[in-house]
């Protein structure tokens, strides 16, 4: 019975051991391609979110959190921030990049629990086209104009049909982002 | 050679695991709301399948009866580690959608069902075979339900619109409902074939 209890405790180890050691070698190869692609992905997102501008870094500051600033000629002309806000599914990541003027430069969903085929189109691309149509209406706008309306709108921001509660967040993040970049350069 | 042309073809029709022998549900219902995220599903299951039965098949005769479960789970882990981890350093995207539902393929009762009701009592050719039918069997079965839902649920296929812009998508078919109205209508579809045959 011991001798049994011991075997069956030996048998569990060996193949624990065995196991353990070959997930450790397969992730000595694969963290670092997972690190790798959350940077490109970052990059990615920066360069969408700050278009004009030719590199970025990151700042650390101790009231705004980190950031990004967009460079080009070596002068500021841009910053990127990122943001959580809660949708409707959960937690909607955003990245959101303010130009100079405190007009909004470019904002790129980085995750979202959205509905499919509702909230989730905050990020949709409709197919031939490459920028995401919900998130292109935020281009240009100032703070006044962030603003989610019902019906079909230049000035402000448009809801996507059956997703208003998505629209808003996404909206409200935008709209934190950009009071939190205008606050930050008036008291530099 | 016909025994294992017979292993392999059961698992796409006869005892197909989602259509014959309802099992895996969870994953099939909820990954299955576009077409290329049910193949994805399909395609790392089959992987970890393949992977546990030819494990699971050589040291079959070396795990003492009493324990085996632990064991299978220990090996099951492991393999659905590897292609979590493998999935989020090469195809991020993918992995992105598919999210939580990778870890879970540890609870797949498919993969268990098999490593228990196939691998544990037969060679390593046969398992193998086993596991590519069932995984296809799988990953056909869920491609059909992410097909079918796509289609009627958001007009696109693989993301390609084909009603053109006046087609209005019926939403619940991509949503919670639509998964198991469809499941339902499938596996309704595959018992009358399977009585009339």
């Amino acid at each position: 019975m011991i001798k049994e209890l011991f075997k069956m405790g030996f048998v569990l180890l060996v193949v624990s051991v065995v196991a353990g050691l070959a997930l450790g070698a397969v992730y000595e190869v694969a963290w670092p391609k997972i690190v790798e692609q959350k940077r490109l992905a970052r990059e990615r997102a920066l360069k969408e979110v700050m278009p004009d501008a030719e590199s970025s870094r990151k700042v650390e500051d101790e009231k705004l959190g980190s950031y990004y600033e967009g460079l080009m000629e070596g002068a500021v002309i841009c910053y990127a921030k990122e943001v959580s806000v809660k949708g409707y599914g959960g937690k909607i990541d955003l990245m959101v990049g303010i130009a100079n003027d405190e007009s909004v430069c470019g904002v790129k969903v980085l995750s979202h629990s959205e509905t499919p085929g509702l909230g989730a189109r905050i990020g949709q691309i409709r197919f031939g086209e490459d920028k995401p149509w919900f998130l292109q209406q935020f281009l240009k706008k100032e703070l006044a104009d962030l603003e989610v309306v019902k019906q079909p709108t230049e000035e402000k921001i448009e809801a996507i049909t059956g997703a208003t509660i998505s629209s808003t967040a996404v909206t409200n993040g935008v709209r934190q982002v950009l009071l939190e970049i205008s606050q930050a350069d008036e008291t530099k | 050679m016909s025994d294992l042309k017979k292993e392999f073809f059961k698992g796409i029709f006869e005892e197909n695991p989602t259509f014959r022998l309802i099992l895996g549900m969870c994953p099939t219902l909820a990954v299955t709301s576009s077409l290329i995220n049910g193949l994805g599903m399909g395609l790392a299951t089959l992987a970890v399948l393949l992977c546990s039965n030819i494990m699971i098949s050589s040291i079959r005769n070396l795990i003492p009866a009493k324990i085996r479960i632990p064991a299978y789970i220990v090996v099951i882990a492991a393999f659905v580690t590897v292609v979590d981890l493998v999935m989020a350093g090469f195809t991020p995207e993918l992995h992105q959608e598919l999210g939580i539902f990778i870890p879970l393929i540890v609870v797949n009762c498919i993969i268990l069902g098999r490593a228990e009701a196939f691998a544990s009592k037969n060679g390593i050719l046969p398992s193998i075979v086993d596991a590519l039918g069932m995984g296809i069997g799988f990953t056909l079965s869920l491609s059909l339900l992410g097909f079918i839902r796509e289609l009627i649920g958001a007009g696109t296929i693989l993301g390609v619109p084909l009603f053109g812009a006046n087609f209005q998508p019926v939403l619940i078919m991509v949503l919670p409902p639509g998964g198991f109205l469809t499941l339902g209508l499938l596996i309704g579809f595959f018992n009358y074939l399977s009585n009339k045959g």
